[in-house]
């Protein structure tokens, strides 16, 4: 019996130290400000080293009121994004000044198929950007960097707004605002179209390029895409067998 | 008192946990140091961003999107574009004639008396003009001109032709000159030559991509002919046919004559390319009228604002408007 007494009190130990305080999670704005910082040190870095926008071959530079706009063409957005929240997203905004490319999306959120929830605003920043390989479109996706919630008491108990971002930041995003293109295509070959005239005929060329994604910055209000690209390499030749 | 059992312990222990927090509260002191170190940074990357001529370049266009490319990478793609135009190609000379023609005059006690007319011509039958392109000269010039020069290498062939000289003589000539028109099959030889095409290559931005157009205005390509030596027996044969007092013998010389169509083939005979080899490309980097946004697709209007080259760069601008609201 005694034992038991030790192992119960145990528990009631550790849940009371469950209970502080969690000083490893920092809040939405915290964790912004703490990533926009970090980004400003690289950014800063460079520019004082003159190698900001140090490119070899293609730069794309998307200005956040076109990000902006395509985002508001597809508004509202609603999904489950798992853990039993449901989130509706009523209005967005790309800010791309200091070093994050932030997609800050404002809505409601409720759990469990409650009809009220609470206002929630969630921080994204567009951290994948690549190229379709098969069409060679630049396909940007947004990651979760912190939600904030008016009345987090109305999303339930244990840490909802703590729930509620990771359901989201392990693939509640993707379901609620998924993969989206920016309309310009880098293509990995260059075509020579054909000529078929009576006195001369020559077939379609290409010309194989390589092309690849290096980096992404974001600042000045702008998204800059760092593309490398080259003529391929000729396909290297067998040896002949002697 | 009884001690409270194990299990209502765990049980309090799990409610109590439960219980806690709601979503962290921003830290004032960590925040405010926070905000001043961003503040600080911010201003130190707009001070050294506004000397960057690069940046100034790029902020100068206000287009939604801007699309730099260096130079080097347009030059080089430019360049392999011409090279293409002419590697490998095979003309067909089969619709190419060369015409010379000429007065004959001879100075006599009476003075110069104009005497005749001669005229050649060549049809060049089944040959063919092979051609292999070598590396190209680019130079980017400002503010859209990409300036090529492209070695072409002409390979030797070899195919059937007709040569067919003539004679007109002047009435006082006729006398002791008739005319006469001689026409023989041949076999022809282009040489292998090497000759250098120039132009350009137009830089636009239509909106929706970037293009190179050629400007070949000058598409004329010197080829220097031969005859096999069988050829030229059968030529001079026809010459010495009409080296005879009946003929036109006290007039002609058939070596000379020789000698003057020999040199005429030396110098060859011009043929235009035609402007179909010469074709508009679009570079790779384009943009899209319609985009997926979370699957679904938006329509846009594309706008070309600007065409420049500065700093090393090409850098085309265009304006985006996102057409209508998209329906999930």
């Amino acid at each position: 019996m005694a034992a038991g007494v030790v192992v119960g009190l145990a528990i009631l130990a550790l849940a009371l130290r469950l209970m502080r305080p969690a000083p490893s999670r920092l809040s939405a704005r915290e964790t912004l400000l703490s990533r926009q910082t970090q980004e400003l040190v690289k950014l800063v870095s460079a520019a004082e080293s003159g190698t900001l926008l140090d490119f070899k071959g293609v730069l794309v530079i998307v200005d956040q009121v076109l990000v902006q706009d395509l985002l508001d063409a597809v508004l509202p957005l609603e999904a489950d994004v798992g853990s039993g929240f449901h989130v509706k997203i009523d209005s967005a905004d790309a800010a791309f000044g200091d070093g994050v490319a932030l997609v800050h999306m404002t809505g409601t959120a409720s759990v469990g198929g409650a009809s009220v929830g609470s206002q929630v605003t969630v921080y994204g920043s567009i951290d994948i950007v690549e190229l379709n390989p098969a069409t060679g479109v630049l396909q940007c996706g947004v990651s979760v960097l912190g939600v904030e919630a008016q009345d987090a008491k109305a999303l339930g108990h244990n840490d909802p707004v703590g729930r509620l971002t990771e359901a989201l930041a392990h693939g509640g995003i993707s379901m609620l605002l998924g993969s989206f293109e920016i309309p310009v295509s880098i293509e990995d070959r260059l075509a020579i179209p054909a000529v078929d005239s009576k006195r001369l005929k020559i077939a379609a060329q290409t010309l194989p390029l390589t092309i690849a994604v290096r980096q992404v910055k974001a600042f000045g209000g702008r998204l800059w895409v760092f593309v490398d690209a080259g003529l391929a390499p000729p396909p290297a030749k067998s040896e002949a067998k002697s | 008192m009884r001690a409270p059992s194990p299990l209502a312990l765990a049980v309090a222990a799990v409610t109590l946990a439960g219980c806690n927090p709601k979503a962290p509260h921003d830290d004032a002191a960590r925040m405010a140091v926070l905000k001043d170190t961003y503040d600080h940074l911010h201003a130190r990357l707009e001070k050294a961003a506004a000397t960057d001529p690069l940046v100034a370049s790029a902020l100068a266009d206000h287009g939604h999107v801007v699309l730099a490319i260096r130079s080097g990478l347009i030059e080089e793609l430019a360049g392999n574009v011409a090279r293409l135009y002419l590697d490998r190609v095979t003309v067909d000379l089969s619709a190419v004639e060369a015409h010379e023609s000429g007065k004959l005059g001879k100075k006599t006690f009476l003075g110069r008396i104009k005497l005749g007319e001669w005229r050649v011509s060549i049809e060049l039958g089944d040959l063919m003009g092979h051609l292999r392109a070598g590396s190209p000269r680019v130079a980017m010039r400002g503010p859209d001109l990409i300036d090529v020069e492209l070695p072409v290498e002409v390979q030797e062939t070899e195919g059937d032709a007709v040569l067919r000289f003539g004679w007109d003589s002047t009435a006082l000539a006729s006398v002791v000159c008739k005319d006469f028109e001689l026409a023989r099959k041949i076999r022809g030889r282009v040489m292998a030559q090497r000759r250098l095409v120039s132009g350009a290559l137009r830089l636009s931005n239509t909106g929706e991509s970037l293009t190179l157009t050629p400007v070949f205005p000058n598409r004329r390509v010197r080829l220097k002919l031969d005859l096999t030596a069988r050829s030229w027996g059968v030529v001079e044969s026809a010459l010495r046919s009409q080296d005879t007092f009946a003929k036109c013998g006290t007039l002609i010389d058939p070596d000379k004559g020789l000698a003057y169509l020999k040199g005429l083939a030396t110098g060859g005979i011009t043929v235009r390319l035609p402007p179909s080899i010469f074709r508009a490309v679009s570079l790779p980097a384009h943009l899209n009228k319609s985009v997926k946004v979370h699957e679904r697709p938006v329509g846009l209007r594309l706008t070309a604002e600007s065409l420049r080259v500065e700093t090393a760069t090409v850098w085309s601008s265009v304006s985006v408007q996102v057409q209508a609201n998209a329906k999930p």
